[in-house]
């Protein structure tokens, strides 16, 4: 029994601590954002502006919570829990301590990436729903970019799993110890950036949502908490790509001195700290150029490191 | 059974990058363009009709109100239209301080053309930079014209005031860093992959479809055509300074924006050239108090407003009052150029391509 | 396990039926979606991880979406929901219906006669999968991506030929 206890309560530290950081992740990339555009950003409420999350959450509870009349109802709100769900769900195998992940998944690699696939449905299933025409667009987008970036993203990890011989992220974690892959797969490692950056739509590959272009995308028509859900769900997408990237190419919680936590929240911190600053500096890429790069480019990129990678493992077995 | 047709896109009047009330009505294949039909008039508030109403020195604030991102431009070319239709002689000093603030006035409106362009591309630091030096420019105006965004600035026959103490020292201050932060604008774009790959080859007109369309300013000097009213028919002091015109070939959108950081240099130029001979002097001419003009009299005037070719087409009554004013709003005649450069681009392009119009509503509509 | 395997059995029967019975295309889909996730749990219940987590990413996260994406460009509404009721007439499921149940009256009675013996539900291992993929059903494996190529051509041929 005091095992079921157990497993409850790591249960629930893990969700509160994703729910927590990726809600804190946006006043710290408010304030990060504002440092580099040289002002000040949320600073009023509370210590440094910190209380400001409280302040934005009770405003989105508090608005209407509005299903216009033309959208298709049961999807229109099943896509908001959708991308909240996949996202929380993908953290169970996220290895934040030594002794490894809330479940110590064999295939954890692999149901990370059935996860992120599936998360496109929200964003598909948002904008059909809706029935609007902006929407329409911003669904299209998404879908067209998140399946192509998902093939580059399943290679490069691919290649990370061909060098640890296993799908399992704490396996993969110990097999770093001493040398992290970022060394030994440079290459893999920018193209699981770069596809983590499309995959969890953030700037440059924010088309989906381009408010220049398209008004909000998928989620023009949410209001209230609905719209916060695609919010928190973009966050927790964000907490996740450079947890997995910290586990994959980091060496996970691996360093001298400092506990394994520790070690893992710096270079979590770190991996976010670029995915903001190159918010602050990209302009948005066009579909076509942002298709043909991630066919033209990143895949055979990927397929290509991946076929070395595996000559290498397999030549290495064979002279070992 | 399944009848394919173009979906039938409304983008605007609001919508968050048609810079105002402008509305698009786009046939999409996709999100190819297939064609788009600008629809304005949100912001018409018959300007020229009112302006038959009050006479010649109460139709400055109605000036400021057109294009109200270049306000001081406006006001330039219709007091100076006024001037020449009434043969009234403006003072020297005055010339040059106008001349100044003009190009001051270019600044501001480059450094908003350039924040919000970048913006519309998702470049979202940009907007803030131009925006802090744009502060400082406008902050110019204030003290010196008494308002920020509808200045007023002049009045038939000179200045409506003297500038204030220590007024030169901080704009020309300013001058001295201005070119700095420029170059920090073009260390974040001018070389960046995706900037350069969503301007370059995007909103291509070429110079002799653009001399067709009658676009003007830098919309015609980025399609390689040499052709700026402060050189050709030269007004204010534009004469008595030295300045070069920008000028690019490529006859797309990054040309563009070339041509429009150029001429932010350039302007720098003429401010400092302007301020450091600012002759001694009275601001004001002579000017009949009723501003009675006699009748008959008519004058086209242009003048190179940050958009383009500004012309005022004033004809005199015969009292204080003109019996017809037309406007020639640059931003309406290059409107013109959206369907023909948004044709088979994609939606991103569209906006890409009113952004590199620099329209402000205000100017089309009136 | 076997209450996993039973229950995930059930939804995914229960699912497939309803998205064959659907009039509004999504979701039917949708349903289909469930029912891919069904099948992905049975095989986990009956020690194929690696396996189920294929089922998903391929099925459920790129196929279905890919049907998703053509659904979407098509834009259906509620005229042609209409016309899907019209073309499924009630009489029209007569005959499916009573050779579908003799279908499975035939299953149903050749797994009870055939004799029974537990299976040992130890799991399979990607390594193992990979293994037997690559030595002993070698062929199989070559034949598919050949075929696989094959599509790949003729959706590039297609493609072009505007």
């Amino acid at each position: 029994m005091s095992g079921t206890l157990d497993v409850i309560v790591r249960m629930v530290l893990t969700l509160a601590l994703a729910m927590a950081s990726a809600s804190m992740l946006v006043w710290v990339e408010r304030r990060l954002l504002a440092a580099f555009q040289d002002r000040y950003g949320p600073n009023r409420v509370g210590p440094f502006g910190l209380l400001q999350l409280v302040a934005d959450s009770i405003k989105l509870f508090t608005k209407e919570d509005w299903t216009p009349p033309f959208a298709d109802r049961v999807p229109f709100i099943l896509a908001p829990t959708i991308i909240v769900a996949t996202g929380l769900l993908s953290f169970a195998v996220v290895p934040f301590t030594a002794a490894g992940a809330l479940v110590d998944l064999n295939i954890g690699v692999l149901y990370f990436l059935a996860l992120s696939s599936l998360s496109v449905y929200s964003i598909m299933l948002a904008g059909m729903a809706s029935n609007s025409k902006y929407s329409l667009l911003g669904a299209v987008r998404a879908a067209g970019q998140m399946i192509s970036y998902e093939l580059a993203m399943g290679l490069s990890v691919a290649s990370v799993v061909a060098l640890a011989g296993s799908f399992n992220l704490r396996e993969i974690v110990a097999a770093q110890e001493g040398l992290p892959y970022v060394v030994l797969q440079p290459v893999a490692f920018l193209i699981f950036l770069i596809a983590g950056l499309a995959e969890s739509k953030r700037s440059p590959f924010d088309l989906p949502e381009a408010e220049n272009e398209i008004v909000a995308g998928y989620h023009t028509e949410y209001s209230s908490m609905k719209f916060a859900f695609f919010f928190l769900g973009e966050y927790l997408a964000l907490v996740l790509f450079s947890s997995i990237a910290t586990a994959l190419f980091l060496g996970g919680g691996n360093g001298p001195w400092l506990p394994t936590i520790v070690w893992f929240a710096i270079k979590m911190a770190a991996i976010i700290y670029v995915f903001i600053w190159v918010r602050a500096t990209f302009p948005r890429v066009r579909y076509d150029r942002l298709m043909a790069f991630g066919w033209k480019i990143l895949v055979p990129v990927a397929i290509l490191n991946l076929l070395v990678t595996g000559a290498l493992v397999v030549a290495r077995s064979a002279g070992g | 059974m399944l009848d394919i047709r173009e979906m039938e896109l409304n983008m605007g009047p609001q919508h968050p990058s048609t810079h105002g009330v402008l509305r698009l009505i786009l046939y999409l294949d996709g999100e190819t363009v297939v064609d788009c039909k600008p629809v304005m008039g949100y912001l018409h508030r018959g300007t020229e009709k009112l302006m038959e109403t009050r006479n010649y020195y109460q139709n400055v604030p109605f000036t400021d109100r057109t294009d109200y991102l270049a306000a001081p431009y406006m006001n330039l070319g219709y007091v100076e239209a006024v001037e020449k239709l009434a043969g009234w002689e403006v003072p020297e000093r005055a010339q040059y301080v106008r001349t100044a603030i003009a190009e001051l006035t270019r600044i501001a409106s480059h450094l908003l053309w350039l924040g919000t362009h970048a913006m519309d591309i998702g470049a979202q630091t940009m907007v803030l930079w131009t925006m802090r030096e744009r502060e400082v420019v406008l902050d110019f105006f204030e003290s010196a014209l008494g308002d920020r965004l509808t200045t007023s600035a002049f009045r038939p026959g000179g200045l409506r005031r003297e500038l204030p103490d220590g007024w030169i020292d901080a704009v020309l201050a300013f001058c001295k860093t201005f070119p700095d932060r420029i170059d920090e604008y073009e260390a974040l774009l001018s070389r960046n992959r995706i900037w350069l790959a969503r301007t370059v080859g995007v909103g291509v007109i070429s110079g002799q479809d653009a001399i067709d369309l009658g676009l003007s300013g830098p919309m015609l000097r980025g399609s390689g055509v040499p052709y700026d009213i402060r050189k050709e028919m030269p007004y204010a002091a534009y004469d008595k300074v030295d300045f070069d015109i920008a000028v690019e070939e490529e006859c797309d959108s990054y040309a563009r924006y070339l041509v429009r950081l150029v001429e932010m240099r350039q302007a720098v130029l003429i401010v400092e050239q302007c301020l450091d001979a600012l002759p001694e002097g009275p601001i004001q001419g002579k000017v009949p108090k009723t501003h009675k003009i006699e009748a008959g009299r008519e004058v086209y005037h242009v003048v190179e407003s940050p958009r383009g070719e500004l012309g005022y087409y004033i004809v005199s009554s015969g009292t204080g009052v003109p019996y017809k004013c037309k406007i020639r709003a640059p931003s309406f005649v290059n409107l013109q150029s959206l369907t023909p450069m948004s044709i088979g681009r994609l939606v991103a392009d569209v906006v890409t391509i009113i952004g590199t119009l620099d329209i402000v509503l205000g100017d089309v509509d009136r | 396990m076997t209450v996993l395997f039973y229950a995930s059995a059930a939804v995914a029967t229960v699912a497939s039926l309803l998205a064959v019975t659907r009039t509004q295309a999504l979701h039917a889909l949708l349903y289909l979606v469930l029912a891919l996730f069904a099948v992905a749990l049975c095989f986990l219940s009956l020690g194929a991880p690696f396996l189920a987590a294929l089922e998903v990413i391929v099925y459920a996260g790129a196929i279905m979406v890919l049907i998703l994406f053509v659904m979407m460009m098509l834009n259906l509404g509620p005229e042609s929901w209409a016309r899907e009721r019209h073309l499924l007439p009630r009489h029209a499921w007569l005959v499916p219906a009573i050779m579908a149940s003799a279908l499975v009256l035939l299953t149903l009675f050749a797994v009870l006669s055939a004799p029974q013996q537990a299976t040992q539900a130890a799991s399979v291992g990607p390594k193992a999968v990979g293994v037997a993929l690559f030595s002993t059903y070698l062929i199989g494996v070559e034949l598919a991506s050949v075929l696989l190529l094959v599509g790949l051509v003729g959706a590039y041929y297609l493609g072009a030929k505007k």
